[in-house]
C-alpha cells in the first residue's frame, strides 16, 4: 500500500513536471546527478512533522503536515534561480494542487554552499498539509 | 657564477616545457599564449541540498615566465583533453615555491 504522502510527493513531481522541470523524485542520495542531467529539480523524501487525528461526524479525519525538500540544480545559477521561482509562483499559485491538499506553505530557502564552481543548486523547503482517513494513512482525502 | 637561486626560475620552466602540456590562454584583448602547463583534470562530487552532482575539478599550474600576470576571469583558457571547451581562471593563486601561478578553471556559459 503507497501512503498517500507519497501520492502528495507525486502531486509536487506532476506539478513540477507542467513548468518544463525535469523532476526526480526516487534518486538516490548517493547517486550523483551528471551534467547532462542537469538542469534538474530532485524532490527528496518527505519528512514527515505532525499526524493529528480530527474528531467528526462522518468518522474523522487525519490531518497531515510533512515536509518535503526541492532541490533545483543547474549549470548557472540563473538557471537555477529561475526554475526556483517558476516553481514557487506556481506552487503558490495552485496551493491545494488543485484541491488535493490542504495548502501548501513555504518553509525555508538556501543555496548550497559546497556548490558553486559548475553546480548551482536552490533548495526550497515547502510543508504540505493534507487529510486521510483515520487510521488508513493510504488514500488521500480530497 | 651561477647559484641554484638563479637557475631555479629558468629549471621550472625547463620542467614545464619538458613535462607539461600545451594549453590555450587567451588574455582579454590580446593574442593567443601557448604556454607549457601542468593541468591536473577530474571530477568532484559535491552536496546539493537532498543529492549530489558530478562536477568539473581542473587545476592549472603554469609558470610566471610563461604567463607574467595574475590571471583574470576575463581572460579564456582552453586544455588539450577537452576541446571545444572553453574556460575561465577562478581562484588564481601562487604556488608554494612562487615561482608558478595555479588556478582553477570554470566553463563559460
Amino acid at each position: 500500500m503507497s501512503l498517500a504522502v507519497e501520492d502528495v510527493r507525486g502531486l509536487l513531481v506532476a506539478k513540477l513536471t507542467t513548468l518544463g522541470q525535469t523532476a526526480l523524485r526516487d534518486r538516490d542520495e548517493f547517486d550523483a546527478l551528471t551534467e547532462p542531467e542537469l538542469p534538474a529539480t530532485l524532490v527528496d523524501e518527505p519528512g514527515m512533522v505532525e499526524i493529528t487525528n480530527i474528531e467528526g461526524t462522518a468518522g474523522g479525519a487525519a490531518y497531515h503536515a510533512a515536509s518535503f525538500a526541492l532541490t533545483f540544480a543547474a549549470t548557472t545559477s540563473a538557471v537555477a534561480q529561475a526554475n526556483f521561482n517558476a516553481a514557487l509562483a506556481a506552487l503558490m499559485n495552485d496551493y491545494s494542487l488543485g484541491g488535493q491538499v490542504l495548502d501548501i506553505t513555504p518553509m525555508n530557502y538556501g543555496g548550497d554552499e559546497n556548490g558553486g564552481k559548475d553546480i548551482f543548486a536552490i533548495t526550497l523547503e515547502i510543508r504540505v498539509r493534507f487529510l486521510t482517513p483515520p487510521n488508513d494513512f493510504g488514500t488521500l482525502l480530497t | 657564477m651561477s647559484d641554484l637561486e638563479s637557475l631555479t626560475p629558468e629549471m621550472f620552466a625547463t620542467v614545464a616545457n619538458i613535462t607539461g602540456e600545451r594549453i590555450t590562454y587567451i588574455p582579454q584583448g590580446q593574442a593567443a599564449l601557448l604556454p607549457k602547463a601542468h593541468v591536473t583534470y577530474g571530477d568532484e562530487i559535491v552536496d546539493i541540498g537532498a543529492g549530489q552532482a558530478v562536477q568539473q575539478d581542473i587545476t592549472v599550474s603554469v609558470s610566471k615566465l610563461a604567463l607574467p600576470w595574475m590571471p583574470r576571469s576575463a581572460d579564456r583558457v582552453r586544455v588539450g583533453q577537452l576541446p571545444g571547451v572553453t574556460f575561465y581562471p577562478a581562484t588564481p593563486r601562487e604556488d608554494s615555491s612562487g615561482r608558478d601561478w595555479v588556478f582553477d578553471l570554470k566553463v563559460v556559459r
